[in-house]
């Protein structure tokens, strides 16, 4: 019996495995399981080959797995492409269709795993039941379901839902084809496999990708403005606020270019709106001018990032960590911004809620970088804190303290909004007293660096915004007096949003760790997993990741490696961006250890692993066969 | 509360900062139509915005009384947009030159006139790079010798009419900044136009583009578009934009077409509404 499950299913063009991967994933979600689903493409706009992973557990999972229990495939030349990518445990059920001709000798697998293969007929199965091979996944869903106590909640409506335009038949086909392959499994394949998945059903839970997450959450957040550049792998926010603003009175707009996006972002948030751009790595370096200008003109915008490998084109459709220097230190100038990194696919969302927050109360623009292993798996998330912070409050707000003559039916008794000095959730505005005395000044220097703010509309709040230095009033300037006494201003704000914003992520809470891992973003899944298994082998050991990137907690960061015997450090890119972050302001343990490669997958368990056993002094009584075996799973 | 509020007032558009334009530079008498002509809109200064990029004639909004910004450059086009699309009610006019328009900002004036948004941009045609202290601009004539041409000019320039009249931009006028009355009275059709509305100001630079003499010769090319003139045949249009030897000023062309505003109030009729949308309901699209 098994509470932890992971399968592949890879095929080409037509298979439908990218569909059949979702739908055996909703299912598990449906029934309250966790579940982590990676999708992987050959380089194809169409066709061509395509490969889905299905990790199940009843526990938390915090990343996709490495190996692989079960291996579901059409052909064995579609593995070929995927082999790096599906690699099997040792005693992994395989299953291939009769259909398949490759002599054994040329089948891409090691040769232990060969006496061990099933054939199953799936294309003529699903031509004998209802006549088309093109039901042969989901004929395979039903050998799946069967096969390993998959849970099937949810499988018909889910049909019934994605088939609906196709017409009844066609999901009576499906449906039926489903129940073919389980019953073929009843009569025929009993004996294959010990391996069933063992649960109980629980609620049903949300089941989303990192990139749809992120858009959620900008959403919930009040964003009501989304100007965007297609670009792999980040579209797919640009797509959702495509879908989702325009039916909450928002505005989603395609841009010419990335440059573009960039600058119609900062120009709605002028006009105060709540506005945000995502793009990927090459799309960060064409913005970069005009996040700068939003830095000096002191305007609130968030930019998603959702990193692939780079430089230039790089591999666009594979996950990389390399982003963080252009992140924190692309800007030309001195040029600070707020950057965040989410570790999973819940502070996805979280982080878009955070961005907003820091970026509205610190009038500055906030990166939120992802990437792509995070924006393109479907990961459930457990017990979601919704909430919804919407922006029509600060429009009565605005309406009722500055416009008054404005107010009409639509917005209700004036009188709700009497005596409200601040807006519900918006940035430091200045007091309709301020602007009556004229006394108000735009970019007045203030303790914390945050100066109010007028918004078009409000009267007597008139000033034009610039990219050129300026004075308080926001005149142009050159005098130095004035440029080091605004850098300061700028800069003021970092340090209180350090105060403010302790924000890292923690695993394995344990008094006196030994062994410290530290690592950012989506590396901290695996990382958690690794800390979990050597606290079981008997090396008290603890992982943090900050969410915060810039200004990063130094503080705390510096306190916790202080009490650790051994530090390793963990990212996915070549050039050690984040060790050499973190080595220029804070001092490492003495033992301290790096591990980094460049990306095109994700960071597996077994590499990471494999370093800290080789290289980590560990105690006597450490159980180094307990880690080992996983090592060999 | 009430009492303590600011009530929108008349105020004009200048303020009180003096341009550090040079003498008999053409952007003064653009700054002073364009003030004008807001004025005599009885628009406010509360709910108006000029937005500009880079440039001596993006320094303009500086001088403005109301919101705006002077961005970076070759992007105040995507940065009004922005602001267009967020505060429809707001009126949003850009100013800007030659190269910030057509050279390191081309890129966005063909997407604003395919959306028609309803923006007016006033491009002030110098043919020279003047900030930066006379280097080759777009609209530069062949043979002139700048600081980057040494031994003149060499490549065509772009002519502003017929490229906007080939995007297919609903307004198309030209006007000279020496000009005035015209001027202001053109800056007021535009801004009342509902969509993009373009005008090629031509706004000479003394300094580097030929001195004060540049007026003398351009005064004798001087000649408003007649009544004759079809303002909705494209093709006339195109053969006015199309002829060199005069400097013809007016409008051009109109078309009436749907704005970026009208089709975002279409599309939004278009979403599917539950009464309230609610992110509750997308949450469990995701269950």
């Amino acid at each position: 019996m098994h509470t932890d499950l992971a399968i592949g299913i890879a095929g080409s063009g037509g298979d439908g495995v990218i569909l059949l991967g979702e739908l055996l994933s909703k299912a598990v979600s449906k029934a309250g399981l966790n579940v982590v689903l990676t999708k992987s493409f050959g380089p194809q706009i169409r066709g061509g080959e395509s490969s889905s992973k299905i990790r199940v557990s009843d526990k938390p999972l915090s990343y996709a797995g490495d190996k692989i229990d079960a291996l579901l495939v059409f052909h064995w030349a579609d593995l070929m492409r995927f082999k790096s990518e599906l690699v099997l445990k040792r005693d992994a059920v395989i299953v291939v269709d009769e259909i398949d001709t490759t002599p054994e000798d040329q089948i891409p697998l090691p040769e232990h795993y060969k006496g061990r293969i099933r054939r199953v007929p799936f294309e003529q199965i699903a031509l004998d039941t209802v006549n088309t091979k093109q039901a042969k996944n989901m004929v395979m869903a039903g050998v799946v379901n069967e096969l390993f106590n998959w849970p099937d909640d949810g499988i018909v409506d889910y049909i019934q839902t994605r088939f609906a335009k196709k017409g009844q038949e066609l999901v009576d086909q499906n449906i039926k084809a489903v129940q073919a392959g389980r019953d073929y499994v009843k009569n025929n394949l009993h004996d294959v496999t010990t391996m069933k998945l063992e649960y109980d059903r629980r609620e049903s839970q949300i089941f989303i990708s990192g990139n749809d997450a992120f858009a959620f959450g900008c959403l919930c957040a009040g964003c009501r403005f989304m100007a965007g550049y297609p670009i792999t792998p980040a579209s797919e926010v640009l797509e959702f606020m495509a879908r989702e603003l325009p039916r909450f009175d928002g505005i989603c707009v395609q841009a010419e270019d990335e440059i573009s996006a960039m600058c119609m972002t900062v120009g709605a948030s002028f006009g105060g709106i709540k506005a945000m751009t995502t793009t990927s790595g090459p799309g960060l370096a064409l913005k970069q001018e005009a996040i700068g200008l939003a830095v000096i003109a002191e305007l609130p915008v968030v930019i998603g990032d959702t990193q692939r490998g780079g430089p230039s084109t790089g591999l666009p459709t594979r996950t990389e960590q390399s982003d963080l220097n252009i992140a924190i230190y692309g800007g030309h100038g001195d040029c600070p911004r707020v950057v965040l990194a989410a570790t999973d696919v819940r502070e996805c969302y979280e982080l878009a809620h955070t961005a907003f927050e820091i970026a509205g109360a610190y009038q500055t623009p906030v990166i939120v970088l992802l990437d792509q292993y995070l924006g393109h798996s479907l990961m459930t998330v457990e017990g979601i804190n919704l909430r919804h912070k919407d922006p029509k409050e600060d429009r009565k707000w605005f309406v009722a303290n500055y416009r008054p003559e404005n107010w009409n039916e639509k917005h209700g008794n004036i009188k709700d909004y009497e005596g409200m000095d601040k807006a519900p959730h918006w940035r430091l505005c200045p007091t309709p007293q301020e602007l009556k005395e004229e006394i108000y000044k735009r970019y007045t220097l203030t303790d914390n660096g945050v100066s109010p703010m007028s918004i078009p509309g409000m009267p007597g709040g008139e000033y034009t915004a610039v990219g050129i230095e300026h004075n308080e009033h926001g005149g142009p300037s050159s005098s130095h007096v004035d440029h080091q006494a605004q850098s300061e201003k700028r800069f003021r704000k970092f340090e209180d949003i350090a105060q403010k914003y302790v924000l890292f992520d923690k695993s394995c809470d344990i008094d006196q760790p030994k062994l410290g891992i530290l690592t950012w973003g989506s590396t901290f899944g695996v990382c958690a997993e690794i800390c979990d298994l050597l606290n079981q082998a008997g090396l008290p050991t603890q992982v943090i990741a900050p969410t915060i990137m810039y200004p990063l907690p130094y503080k705390q960061i510096q306190d916790w490696m202080n009490g650790l015997e051994q530090l390793i450090t963990v990212e996915t890119n070549f050039g050690d961006q984040f060790y050499h972050y973190i080595k220029a302001f804070l001092e490492m343990p003495e033992k301290s250890y790096h591990y980094s490669r460049a990306g095109g997958i994700p960071m597996r368990l077994s590499e990471v692993l494999n370093f800290i056993l080789y290289n980590i002094e560990l105690p006597d009584n450490f159980d180094i066969e307990f880690a080992q075996e996983r090592l060999n799973w | 509360m009430t009492d303590v509020t600011t009530q929108v007032e008349k105020k004009t558009f200048r303020n009180h900062v003096k341009p550090i334009w040079c003498p008999g530079c053409g952007d003064h008498s653009v700054l002073a139509c364009l003030v004008k002509a807001l004025d005599s809109l009885e628009l406010n200064i509360t709910d108006t915005a000029v937005i500009s990029g880079i440039g001596c004639s993006s320094r303009l909004p500086g001088y403005m009384s109301c919101y705006g910004m002077n961005s970076i450059h070759g992007r105040a086009i995507p940065i009004a947009t922005g602001l267009k699309m967020g505060r429809p009610e707001m009126t949003v006019v850009i100013t800007g030159g030659d190269g910030d328009g057509f050279a390191i900002g081309g890129n966005h004036v063909m997407h604003a006139v395919r959306r028609n948004i309803d923006l007016t941009y006033i491009m002030m045609d110098n043919g020279i790079y003047g900030l930066t202290k006379g280097q080759v601009s777009p609209t530069t004539p062949i043979g002139y010798k700048t600081k980057t041409t040494a031994y003149g000019a060499y490549e065509k320039p772009i002519a502003p009419l017929e490229v906007m009249l080939a995007y297919g931009c609903t307004y198309v006028a030209q006007a000279f900044s020496a000009d005035m009355p015209r001027l202001q009275e053109l800056i007021v059709e535009a801004i009342k136009y509902p969509g993009f509305s373009f005008i090629n100001v031509i706004s000479p630079c003394v300094t580097y583009r030929g001195g004060s003499q540049i007026y003398k010769d351009l005064k004798p090319l001087l000649k408003p578009i007649g009544a004759e003139h079809d303002i909705h045949d494209w093709d006339a249009a195109h053969k006015i934009a199309r002829d060199k030897t005069r400097l013809h000023v007016g409008v051009l062309y109109q078309e009436r077409r749907e704005t970026y505003q009208e089709t975002q109030d279409d599309l939004k009729q278009r979403a599917p509404h539950a009464e309230a949308p609610s992110v509750v309901d997308i949450a469990k699209k995701y269950r």
